[in-house]
């Protein structure tokens, strides 16, 4: 049997796309538990925030302890699993990355919150998640479209309840923004 | 330098073991995961599964979870070394080895 350069050519360009399709999955199998843990903490605070107003600190102080916790678990965790695979031809997400990532954007918030000043709870609370929504958006330009369109429709869903949603703004938020990560979520662990 | 593997040069195959190689060693995939990630049919899988576990690139696995029957297929040792094998022959012709 003989193989011509074109064939050759031909041949390892599928195994690079393969490989890049197998990266893709990996990264969000690894992202989706992120998703998801932020997804329950942004509906249980907003919950409490719309339910229980005077609990509304505690609530975001704790689930943010939570979902901080928790990331930095499942990165260290993805960092031992993810050392290259003998014979891959690209390099998989790494732990550290993720974690690097998480602290990027737990110290963006209290900085950006500094400079814009005093604002509204729901002002507050309509930006921190748009910046997650967005951070979803830019991630999702290089992980995949899936993300992609996660921070799409969270954004979609915040701006909306911001603008439209009357007194149960925090509702809509638990809701529409915490289950759209939450499905989310679970749409890419799927996949 | 070897010459091509026969086996894993066949369009779906070479797909198919890429797939398996992407993974790290002890990983396996489902044959529902693996059918949808390749787009192939069950038919087609059948065959292909079969052709590289005779050659012993690929281990299959059965067994049951809960009463739901589940197939796992992961590349073995041997199979990573061919595939790894052929990639660099399809390399060196490339660059005109």
């Amino acid at each position: 049997m003989d193989v011509s350069k074109n064939e050759a050519a031909d041949a390892l360009t599928v195994i690079l796309r393969v490989d890049d399709q197998m990266l893709t999955l990996r990264r969000y199998a690894h992202l989706a538990p992120f998703l998801i843990v932020w997804g329950l903490v942004w509906t249980g605070a907003n919950s409490v925030t719309d339910l229980l107003p005077a609990w509304t600190g505690r609530a975001w102080l704790i689930g943010s302890a939570i979902g901080l916790l928790a990331s930095v678990l499942w990165g260290i965790r993805i960092g031992r699993r993810s050392a290259r695979p003998i014979g891959a031809v690209r390099q998989g997400p790494r732990g550290r990355s993720l974690v690097m990532m998480g602290l990027v954007i737990a110290g963006y918030f209290p900085a950006m919150y500094a400079v814009l000043g005093p604002l509204s709870a729901r002002q507050a609370n309509a930006f921190g998640s748009l910046a997650w929504a967005f951070g979803y958006m830019v991630a999702g330009a290089w992980v995949g479209w899936r993300l992609f369109g996660i921070g799409v429709i969270s954004a979609a869903a915040i701006v909306f309840g911001y603008l439209f949603i009357g007194p149960h703004y925090y509702l809509w938020m638990a809701v529409c923004g915490g289950g759209a990560l939450i499905a989310g979520g679970l749409w890419l662990r799927g996949v | 330098m070897d010459g091509p593997d026969e086996l894993i040069h066949q369009s779906t195959r070479l797909k198919l073991t890429a797939t398996l190689n992407a993974l790290h060693v002890g990983e396996s995939l489902e044959f529902a995961r693996l059918k949808a990630i390749l787009g192939a049919t069950d038919g087609n899988m059948t065959t292909h599964l079969t052709a590289l576990e005779k050659a012993g690139y690929i281990d299959i696995v059965k067994d049951f979870v809960g009463k739901k029957p589940r197939t796992r297929v992961a590349l073995s040792r041997k199979g990573r070394r061919a595939f790894q094998q052929h990639v660099a022959y399809l390399k060196a012709t490339i660059e005109g080895g």
